[in-house]
């Protein structure tokens, strides 16, 4: 069994947690200025399922893709370049936020139509399949994506073929603003995976232990049996869909619900459980945030200070030679 | 006939094509719809999975918007996929994964990802279609950045234009019209990677005709019919229509002044809509009779009845010639009864007299 808990877990989630804080806080200074999908109150998910994989593992994520980029070992500068439509970004600012993607860390792309790249996933599951490769690929989906066909185009023909693909399916509950209720007859989405004879699990998201646990023994069934599996991992949005604040004014989220997950948030759930566990102490733990900060913010005063890229660019990379 | 080339139609060139390739490298593979059974897609894919085996040449289930996408994810790893989709129509289940991903991944990705994937379209016509199993959409993939758009009319072109989109690092789509399987010609021994975009079928100095798909072989029909009146066109055929490139057009245009352009699909926001106004800005000021004609503005209906004056057929051109070339009502006449010896009533509906449906 990995070591589920250490100092580095946490380094992760504090770098996502500080990472997008920071781009809230900026926001209003309008450098960013492409759509932001942050991922605050969903750290865990990311870094529970990444810590899992190996580097030649391949991962695709959606429009809420700054955390699964992260986790999975993405380059901070060239994210942050890419926001700020920097040539240097991860993709020379043609992409955004929403379009991350670290080759080197085969973190291969992310696709913000809500299910796009879960037929990408297929694919390069499919390749890792006819190749014989021991690698797997892993795709982020959400509660939202279960709404679309290609998931469930996808499931079926990953069974009938024997991907090596774990599908991770984030419930947030809400479609932007429609829950779940309103849109499915079960907030219970591994019943879409047993219907395609896929095993699954579900576990809470937000604790990161758990997640670990699951997707551990998860990647081991896929390993071993050359079949996809389905996590479901509950968890929660703390800020509005789409932007830098939160978006609770309106009032389209129940207070109960709100209550329990902001209870649950995951940085406090799995902090307490290294100092319980003796692993770091609270002065650590505060000493580790300050370093991180200096560094984050030097990052993004590095890309707000450079030039944007030559319009001639925007022509480049349509067709290959 | 030398042993260098043999005559063949286009449907047996396009097996051919994929067999020559597909022993060529191993990468590629072939998947989609109606490959390994008994029609195997119009014949064109007939014996394939008993050569290769059923892990390069299978069938899919049917979900076309996830198998396109498995395709491009395949690519990312080195994987070249040819898809088969039996109608055009199967690909607008498919649109998404096409026009979001598999045009714009070698964008999106800065150049690090690029999609080398083909994927065969056929576009139906005759024996009752109809509305959904007919419609000639290149318009549609042309006008997105990103994506190749090829679409052939006889056996050599066919045999090239293949091998060049199988080689193409890019995302291709390959339409086949339906009928032109049927055309029959010679094909030599030899592949050819790069193809000219613009074929020049014949020459003439009365009037240009530019036309695409299985209108091509209506226009070859009507051009013989118009030299026995002393009438010369200079014909060309588009086989690549994206990424468009006209140059070949301008100065055979700019010399005749009188042309008329053929969309394969609806005229209406038409692929040769495009193309007129191309050749309109190039030729500014030069004094230009035009004739654009294509599909009437209604989607079509299945009934041979109803679907009579859909199409483009012969005589539709020829009068539009003689309106263009100023003809008098007497030759005209001539013209028209010399066509309608060699057009037949069958052919609104069939490509052929031994055609029997069903598809």
């Amino acid at each position: 069994m990995k070591n589920i808990y250490t100092k580095k877990n946490l380094e992760k989630l504090y770098l996502i947690r500080l990472v997008e804080e920071e781009i809230a806080r900026r926001y209003k200074k309008e450098k960013m200025r492409c759509p932001v999908h942050l991922s605050i109150g969903q750290e865990s998910c990311a870094v529970g399922v990444c810590s899992n994989l190996k580097n030649e593992d391949i991962v695709f994520s959606n429009h809420r893709s700054h955390a699964h980029y992260l986790a999975k070992g993405g380059n901070v500068q060239k994210m942050i370049d890419e926001i700020h439509g920097n040539e240097n970004g991860c993709i020379g600012g043609r992409g955004g936020s929403m379009h991350l993607q670290d080759i080197s860390k085969n973190f291969f792309a992310s696709i913000p139509i809500v299910s796009s790249s879960v037929g990408l996933a297929t694919g390069t599951a499919f390749a890792q399949m006819r190749r014989k490769k021991n690698s797997i690929t892993c795709v982020f989906t959400g509660d939202a994506t279960m709404d679309e066909g290609i998931v469930h185009e996808s499931l079926n023909f990953s069974s009938i073929f024997n991907l090596p693909i774990l599908y991770v399916c984030e419930n947030n509950y809400y479609s932007i603003f429609t829950h779940v209720r309103d849109r499915q007859t079960s907030s219970d989405f591994t019943r879409f995976a047993r219907s395609h004879k896929i095993k699954s699990a579900r576990v809470n998201g937000n604790k990161l232990d758990h997640v670990m646990k699951a997707t551990e023994k998860a990647i081991k069934y896929i390993k071993k049996n050359k079949k996809p599996f389905f996590l479901q991992l509950d968890t929660y949005r703390f800020l509005q869909h789409c932007g830098p604040s939160s978006d609770d004014n309106l009032n389209y989220r129940d207070k109960k619900e709100l209550n329990y997950w902001f209870n649950l948030d995951p940085i406090k759930y799995y902090e307490k459980l290294l100092v319980q566990k003796k692993i770091l102490t609270l002065k650590d733990l505060r000493n580790n945030k300050f370093q991180m900060k200096k560094v984050i913010k030097k990052i993004f005063d590095k890309s707000e200070n450079t030039k944007l890229p030559n319009p001639n660019l925007a022509s480049k990379y349509v067709y290959k030679n | 006939m030398s042993t260098k080339t043999k005559r063949t139609t286009v449907a047996e060139t396009i097996r051919e094509t994929l067999i020559h390739s597909m022993k060529k490298d191993k990468n590629i593979i072939l998947f989609g719809e109606g490959i390994d059974d008994g029609a195997a897609m119009f014949k064109t894919t007939k014996g394939l999975t008993k050569i290769f085996g059923s892990k390069r040449v299978f069938e899919m289930p049917l979900s076309e918007n996830l198998f396109v996408g498995a395709a491009i994810g395949a690519s990312m790893l080195g994987d070249k996929v040819i898809i088969n989709l039996q109608r055009v129509e199967f690909a607008l289940l498919a649109l998404e994964q096409i026009i979001n991903n598999a045009a714009k991944t070698f964008y999106a990705s800065n150049g690090k990802h690029n999609v080398p994937i083909v994927i065969r379209l056929v576009v139906g016509r005759g024996w009752g279609q109809g509305p959904a199993h007919g419609q000639s959409l290149e318009t549609l993939f042309s006008s997105i950045p990103g994506l190749k758009v090829f679409m052939p009319c006889f056996p050599e072109e066919t045999k090239n234009l293949l091998f060049e989109a199988i080689n193409d690092p890019n995302p291709v789509i390959f339409i086949e019209n339906r009928w032109c399987h049927y055309n029959f010609g010679k094909t030599k021994k030899k592949f050819k990677k790069k193809n000219p975009s613009i074929i020049k079928l014949s020459s003439g100095k009365d009037l240009a005709i530019v036309s695409t798909g299985y209108n091509t072989s209506i226009v070859q029909g009507v051009t013989k019919i118009l030299k026995k009146f002393n009438i010369s066109v200079e014909h060309f055929h588009i086989s690549k229509l994206k990424p468009l490139n006209i140059n070949k057009l301008i100065r055979p245009i700019k010399k005749i002044k009188k042309y008329i352009l053929l969309d394969n699909g609806v005229k209406e926001f038409g692929f040769f809509a495009e193309v007129n106004s191309l050749l309109n800005e190039k030729l500014n000021g030069i004094r230009l009779k035009q004739i654009r004609l294509g599909l009437p503005d209604h989607p079509i209906p299945s009934s041979r009845g109803l679907v009579k004056n859909v199409y483009i057929n012969g005589s539709t051109l020829i009068k539009n010639c003689i309106k263009l070339l100023n003809i008098n009502k007497a030759t005209g006449n001539k013209i028209l009864r010399e066509y309608s010896k060699i057009e037949k009533s069958s052919s609104v509906d069939t490509p052929n007299e031994n055609f029997k449906g069903p598809f």
